[in-house]
């Protein structure tokens, strides 16, 4: 599951999700894309999900980039244990998404096998999406 | 071209600074033209207009922009078009005046030919950079750039240096930026774990 290396700090604090991501927002890699409309944490286990259910869905050929990475992490406090005592130890690692940010994109497959895919990966997350086609003021064009 | 560029026409109006919300929900996008010689001016236009005008031909022209009250049109270029993360509308959009006399600094889109005949050949195009920075006369400027990707192996790289530009335009990105990459088609899960 994706992870940072290692980090300076191994706790972090929450933090808020307010906003809208005015970056990361269009398909810049492949050509069409899975756009989230809500704010979310969306942890390492999600993206794995996702991942392996757009490749299974395109089987052969496609190329699969995920531009979003699990860079904060969560804390739990063990099971049975009382307040107090300082913060718990990290337990998994989460992306924070805004609305707009682009998560998933994929290239080299018809756009109905990725929209089937997109779907598919879609099922897995914890956010309404969208799915999105590359926007470029000099379109891929047929030939 | 000018009877392909006779209608690249916008009409803007003078807006007050300070109310940008009340023209986007009137219809207008918020824009202002600014320019070598001229003082930023806050104007608006009519969003459908100027939709219909990005959807037919796309935002890299010299456009003729008539403001209201001057009896003669501007000769513009889209410098910046800022849009909604999520619903994409158009928030606010930038015009530079130009002259015909002077260079322009600006950004051509590159259009990729081929890759139907490209993905057939079994290779996955990888994106780089998605426009040029140029400089060049408005006269000069084109529309895009062409790049054919038809011919590709897995492996090739292309880079800005490998583009045909007319003469008379400078190219000003910096020439080892990658524009395409073809990679291999990935093996399905089943045969890589096997």
């Amino acid at each position: 599951m994706l992870m940072p290396k290692r980090v300076k700090y191994r706790r972090q604090h929450r933090g808020r999700m307010r906003g809208l991501a005015y970056a990361g927002g269009r398909v810049c890699f492949g050509e069409y894309g899975l756009q989230t409309l809500e704010p979310a944490w969306i942890t390492d286990r999600q993206i794995e999900a996702a991942r392996v259910a757009l490749t299974r869905s395109v089987r052969r050929g496609g190329k699969v980039w995920i531009t979003i990475f699990p860079d904060k992490p969560v804390t739990k406090k063990p099971a049975e244990t009382r307040m107090g005592s300082g913060k718990g130890l990290p337990d998994h690692w989460v992306a924070v998404v805004k609305p707009g940010r682009v998560m998933f994109e994929m290239g080299g497959v018809s756009e109905d096998a990725a929209k089937e895919a997109m779907r598919l990966a879609a099922h897995k997350l914890p956010v309404k999406t969208r799915f999105v086609k590359r926007d470029l003021g000099g379109e891929v064009s047929e030939g | 071209m000018d009877s392909a560029r006779s209608d690249l026409v916008l009409t803007a109006t003078s807006r007050e600074p300070g109310h940008a919300q009340r023209d986007r929900a009137q219809g207008y996008v918020p824009v202002v033209m600014y320019g070598h010689g001229t003082d930023p001016r806050a104007l608006r236009i009519e969003e459908h207009a100027l939709l219909q005008l990005l959807q037919k031909r796309g935002s890299h022209h010299i456009m003729q922009l008539e403001i209201d009250g001057e009896s003669e049109a501007r000769q513009v270029v889209i410098k910046e078009i800022q849009r909604h993360p999520v619903t994409e509308r158009m928030v606010h959009v930038d015009f530079q005046a130009v002259r015909a006399q002077e260079h322009i600094h600006t950004e051509v889109p590159i259009r990729i030919h081929g890759e139907d005949r490209l993905l057939k050949r079994g290779g996955i195009l990888q994106l780089g950079a998605q426009e040029i920075r140029v400089s060049c006369l408005p006269r000069d400027l084109p529309d895009h750039v062409t790049v054919d990707v038809g011919d590709l192996n897995p492996g090739q790289v292309l880079t800005i240096r490998d583009l045909v530009v007319a003469s008379g335009i400078t190219v000003l990105s910096e020439l080892d930026e990658v524009v395409v990459s073809v990679v291999a088609p990935r093996l399905s899960e089943a045969s890589t774990s096997s």
